[in-house]
């Protein structure tokens, strides 16, 4: 078997010409701000965007950051200059519910002008209907009217009096009504005198009396009668004289909307409504609010001018007067409120009050007939806002209702507004977490949200998607001000965005990392006052970065290097070895080394991993430690039982471990252990490994190798460090300059490594051996003297077995 | 008020009150002129001995106002009831007068209203009081007390009504009579300096419109900048109501002496007015 060779450079980075661009910089490239790689993102929105059924609403998921916003943005941008302007909504007064404030639709850009309009209006109808009412015409009417009511009773009254000074009778006026008594020259009789007269006398004067009072009360229950006429000849004047002066008011209106059915429907109530209650309009004084509402909810005849004013507001919620597509609102706190829209209120001496022209839009509003973006994740954060939103799509209407009222938790005069048609697309952006937890937990969401945009954190890398990163890039530097980047520069990105993406052959799509290394590279070029973005202000930003992300990496290395934390990268031990381990605080991440020991001893063929017995070891590395033992018993346990039993540890360990990326390094260990063969610990190991002895791929491949490199740095490069990688993270590797310059004077090596028994031999120095048809291993290969080992191992447990068993006997026998 | 030779010299007068609107829009007309012409105040109610006695009588009921039923009448609520407006227009006088420190007394009487009214105005020189008295229905003709200070009244009478103040436009009826010379000069003296004042010249001809118009000017002195002067020949009491309902003013001053209309018209055309009137009997 063949060694692997160490790797060369060239293999260690993929770098990027820039030669390969024909700009000198940025500032060449149009800018777009689209990403390329997305294609089955894009294909999934360009499906949403086109379905026009219900419950075609789209997710777009993928990891914050990568442009999914950006992508929608742009895409909706194109797609809804071309679609029609929706209508504009207002509420009006609802004449016969007036605590349901009526919506209207108008055609865009209308709704305002006719605000406006009934603004001028009603302010017109002030001058105006005080002006009818005081003209000489009306007051005549009017005066004859009432004057008829009064001819009316004193006719009445009249006749009375006269038919009783006929019969020598008075009618006097008592502090509450009339009563009768016979005069004589003009003086009521005295009660002697009466009592004087005949008895036939005053029987006739007591029938007198009584007619007259006959006539009296029928006169008398005549005059609400009358008044009520009267009244009513004076409400059908005034309504006569209000409507002939409002009406030409109202045509003139009438006429620019006369192709609007719904306005002129309005128009007509607020006609109607004026001229019945036109009183409003003579008001001087203006009253509080508190009676405006009053009189708004009872629908009350008598108002104030507020009132008035208030009454026929319209209330334009929506305007798009200046929109030239369907618009696209992107709602950065999606809340009840901000999305359905509010009912607000006013303080009037201590209460709440409110009114139709207090309804305030919501995102849903503004967002009708065209596309509504919102943020998965704030959208859950808020109490009931996804319930909300839900609903609306689901009854195709906004609703406008008040949270408070809804859970009693205020108690007050509100409103119930008419619920707004609902044409809309809903885009929500979120991580993939989100998008499977809703449709795994949510029955709604698969019906509502039918179309998933998946966004790739990665995008292949080639000749093309580099000059797409570099037109990101530009339009990135276009949006945000920056300093364009020289091609040098572009290039260096190119290869940061690998390393970001944890691959050399391709690309992150985390285009808030780029933005913000552009804007720390564009700090560092406006410090030495370029004019260009550099290669070397790119390098200072990067370099920047990792240095202020340092701190934590130095003080281990620093324990490393003072002996506090035991790694030993200089000789040879017997089951023990160093594995590479890879730490993630925040956004950064970083490698070091961690020593690993193995320990052999007589037992039942099981591997024990402390990390799990102490519950400091995560289920991955269980099963890591696990596979070991399945390798073991696969390569030496077909014959006989394996009569070892082994522990392993992460030396130095006081956090948990997780991950099987070590497991490699802990069989290696594990081999030492058992053959004997001590390892060179200035190779550090890294790996996963299978039953078969297989080593696979991991991650984090570029920090372990980096953690590992600076170490021995520190400690002074001889030639022999190096590292164990397997051989399927090859492709992964984008590594610093200063290892790709190490490997290149050969000061340290990285191996790619296939097998096991590669990986052992390098670190022995030994051959693992190979198995004869006859089950041999080679003479004194590292796999024979463990096979040796574990004979004598099952010989030695034979025996002490016999042993136990004779000695038991005797034991028993004795007894 | 200056007065002049030719103005009314008053020093007494006589308001009568009896609660009503009417009575309240008298009062202030008399205090207002009161202030005016520093003249004493003397108010004066009136309890009705018809109202009494018919309260006496057998049997005695009223319709009441309000609901048309048919009640008894208790004679002694009857007193106390009357006692009870005499006090509330006691009181009434007191705070009208108190703020301008008008000179005043005020009496109750008991008797027949107009006789008792007139009586207590003998001394007078001017007697104040409403066009009608209480009542549920608003007349349009004068009320009995009124009715006879026209007629048979000697002092000088300002029929009041609510509605109106002495501080609005007036009018004159001015035919170059001596009456109503004085008319026209008590209007001037007793206008404020923004008033209006409408003369209503009656005049059958230009010529004596004309001559009408230049001693209307003289006699108005300062004054004759606010008259809006109105020429209209005389042609009977229909059309002289219509053209005052025209011009629709407050308080008409005229003369009950006048070289086109007989006393009696005069007396016919206040019997018919719908406006406040100050009647002048003498000078």
């Amino acid at each position: 078997m063949s060694l692997p060779k160490p790797l060369r450079n060239s293999e260690l980075y993929n770098r990027c010409d820039p030669e390969q661009f024909s700009f000198s910089s940025t500032e060449e490239l149009d800018g777009t701000t689209g990403i390329s790689g997305q294609d089955r993102a894009l294909e999934a929105i360009r499906l949403s965007i086109g379905m026009k059924h219900d419950g075609f609403n789209l997710f777009a998921l993928g990891p914050a950051g990568t442009g999914k916003q950006t992508a929608i943005e742009n895409y909706l941008q194109e797609e809804s200059a071309s679609e029609p302007v929706p209508d504009d909504w207002c509420y009006v007064y609802n004449f016969d519910k007036p605590r349901q404030p009526a919506a209207m639709p108008l055609p865009p850009g209308r709704a305002c002008a006719f605000s406006k309009e009934m603004d001028s209006l009603v302010e017109a109808l002030f001058s105006i209907i005080p002006g009818a009412f005081s003209s000489e015409e009306y007051q005549e009417q009017e005066k004859a009217i009432k004057e008829e009511l009064q001819e009316q009773q004193s006719a009445a009254l009249e006749k009375i009096e006269k038919k009783a000074a006929g019969n020598s009778i008075a009618v006097i006026r008592t502090p509450s009504g009339f009563a009768f008594a016979p005069v004589r020259d003009d003086e009521v009789l005295k009660s002697e005198d009466f009592m004087k007269l005949s008895e036939e006398e005053r029987n006739t004067i007591d029938k007198q009396i009584s007619e007259l009072k006959e006539a009296m009360q029928s006169m008398m229950m005549q005059i609400p009668k009358w008044q009520r006429e009267t009244q009513k000849k004076l409400k059908e004047l005034n309504q006569q004289v209000a409507g002939f002066a409002v009406k030409p008011l109202f045509s003139e209106l009438q006429s620019r909307y006369d192709d609007l059915e719904n306005v002129l429907n309005y128009l007509d109530r607020v006609e109607e409504d004026i001229t019945a209650h036109f009183e409003q309009f003579l008001e001087k004084e203006e009253g509080g609010m508190q009676e405006l509402l009053q009189a708004q909810f009872s629908g009350g005849a008598r108002g104030t001018r507020r009132q008035a004013i208030h009454r026929y507001k319209v209330n334009v919620v929506v305007d798009n007067s200046d929109a030239t597509g369907a618009p696209v609102i992107f709602e950065d706190k999606p809340s009840c409120h901000n999305l359905l829209g509010d009912i607000e209120h006013t303080s009037h001496m201590g209460t709440l009050v409110t009114d139709f022209t207090l309804i305030k839009a919501g995102a849903l509003h503004k967002a009708n007939g065209g596309y509504l973006v919102l943020d998965a994740r704030r959208l859950l954060m808020e109490p009931l806002a996804y319930e909300t939103l839900k609903k609306a799509i689901r009854t195709r209407q906004i609703r406008i209702e008040s949270l408070a009222q809804l859970y009693s938790l205020m108690s007050t005069v509100s409103l119930e507004p008419e619920p707004v048609p609902l044409d809309i697309k809903v885009i929500l952006l979120g991580e993939r977490y989100l998008y499977y937890l809703l449709s795994s937990y949510d029955p709604d969401f698969s019906e509502l949200f039918k179309i998933a945009a998946d966004f790739d954190d990665d995008m292949e890398r080639g000749s093309d998607s580099e000059l797409a990163y570099a037109s990101i890039l530009a339009g990135m530097i276009d949006h945000a001000g920056l300093r364009h980047l020289d091609r040098g520069a572009v290039a260096r990105i190119i290869e940061f965005g690998s390393r970001t993406a944890g691959d050399a052959s391709r690309l992150s799509t985390h285009l808030q990392g780029l933005s913000d290394l552009l804007h720390e590279a564009d700090f560092h070029a406006g410090e030495e006052q370029a004019a260009l973005i550099s290669r070397a202000h790119v390098e200072q930003a990067i370099e920047a970065r990792r240095y202020r992300a340092g701190r934590i990496p130095e003080k281990i290395r620093k324990a490393m290097l003072e002996h506090t934390i035991l790694i030993d990268t200089d000789s040879e031990k017997t089951g023990q070895i160093n594995g590479l381990a890879v730490s993630q605080l925040g956004d950064q991440m970083f490698g070091h080394p961690s020593r690993i020991t193995a320990q052999v001893k007589m037992g039942k063929g099981d591997v024990i991993d402390i990390e799990r017995e102490v519950e400091m070891g995560g289920p991955i590395h269980s099963k890591g430690v696990m596979i070991l033992s399945g390798f073991l018993g696969g390569r030496f346990g077909s014959d006989q039982p394996l009569s070892l039993e082994a522990t392993l540890v992460f030396e130095q360990s006081y956090s948990g471990v997780e991950g099987d990326s070590a497991s490699s390094a802990e069989l290696y260990a594990l081999l030492s252990a058992l053959s004997g063969l001590p390892l060179r610990q200035w190779l550090a190991v890294t790996g996963s490994v299978n039953q078969h002895g297989e080593v696979q791929a991991i991650g984090g491949v570029n920090e372990k190798i980096e953690g590992f490199f600076d170490l021995c740095n520190e400690r002074g490069l001889n030639g022999r460090q190096g590292v164990l990688i397997p051989a399927a993270n090859v492709r992964n590797l984008m590594l610093r300059q200063d290892i790709r310059e190490a490997v290149d004077q050969e000061r340290f090596h990285i191996y790619p490594v296939t097998l096991i028994d590669e990986g052992i031999e390098l670190l022995t120095g030994v051959a693992a051996g190979i198995r004869s048809d006859e089950g041999q291993w080679s003479e004194e290969s590292v796999n024979a003297r463990i096979a040796r080992r574990l004979d004598d191992m099952a010989e030695k447990q034979r025996q002490y077995r016999q042993n136990d068993k004779n000695g038991g006997n005797e034991e028993e026998s004795t007894s | 008020m200056k007065t002049s030779p030719n103005t009314l010299a008053i020093r007494r007068i006589t308001v009568a009150l009896d609660c009503s609107p009417h009575s309240r829009a008298s009062l202030d007309a008399a205090v207002a002129i009161a202030q005016i012409l520093k003249a004493e105040l003397s108010g004066v109610f009136v309890e009705d001995i018809n109202l009494l006695r018919m309260a006496q009588l057998p049997q005695a009921s009223q319709i009441e106002r309000t609901t048309a039923r048919e009640t008894g009448i208790d004679a002694a609520a009857v007193e106390r009831s009357l006692r009870m407006q005499a006090r509330e227009a006691a009181l009434m006088m007191k705070k009208a007068t108190e703020q301008f420190r008008i000179r005043h007394s005020f009496i109750t009487r008991r008797g027949v209203v107009p006789a008792e009214v007139l009586g207590a105005a003998l001394e007078s020189d001017l007697l104040v009081l409403g066009r009608t008295g209480k009542t549920p229905v608003c007349r349009r003709t004068l009320g009995a007390t009124a009715r006879k200070a026209v007629t048979e009244g000697t002092a000088n009478l300002l029929l009041m009504r609510p509605g109106f103040t002495l501080q609005g436009p007036l009018m004159v009826l001015f035919d170059g009579s001596e009456g109503s010379e004085l008319a026209l000069q008590t209007a001037a003296s007793i206008a404020g300096t923004a008033t209006p004042i409408h003369v209503l010249l009656l005049a059958n001809s230009p010529d004596a419109a004309e001559h009408l118009n230049t001693r209307a000017a003289a006699l108005m002195g300062e004054k004759k900048q606010q008259a809006r002067l109105h020429s209209i020949p005389w042609a009977g009491i229909p059309m002289l109501l219509q053209c005052i309902g025209m011009i629709d003013t407050g308080l008409l001053v005229t003369s009950e002496t006048s070289s086109i209309m007989t006393k009696e018209t005069v007396h016919e055309l206040i019997e018919k007015l719908n406006y406040p009137v100050l009647l002048l009997k003498k000078k």
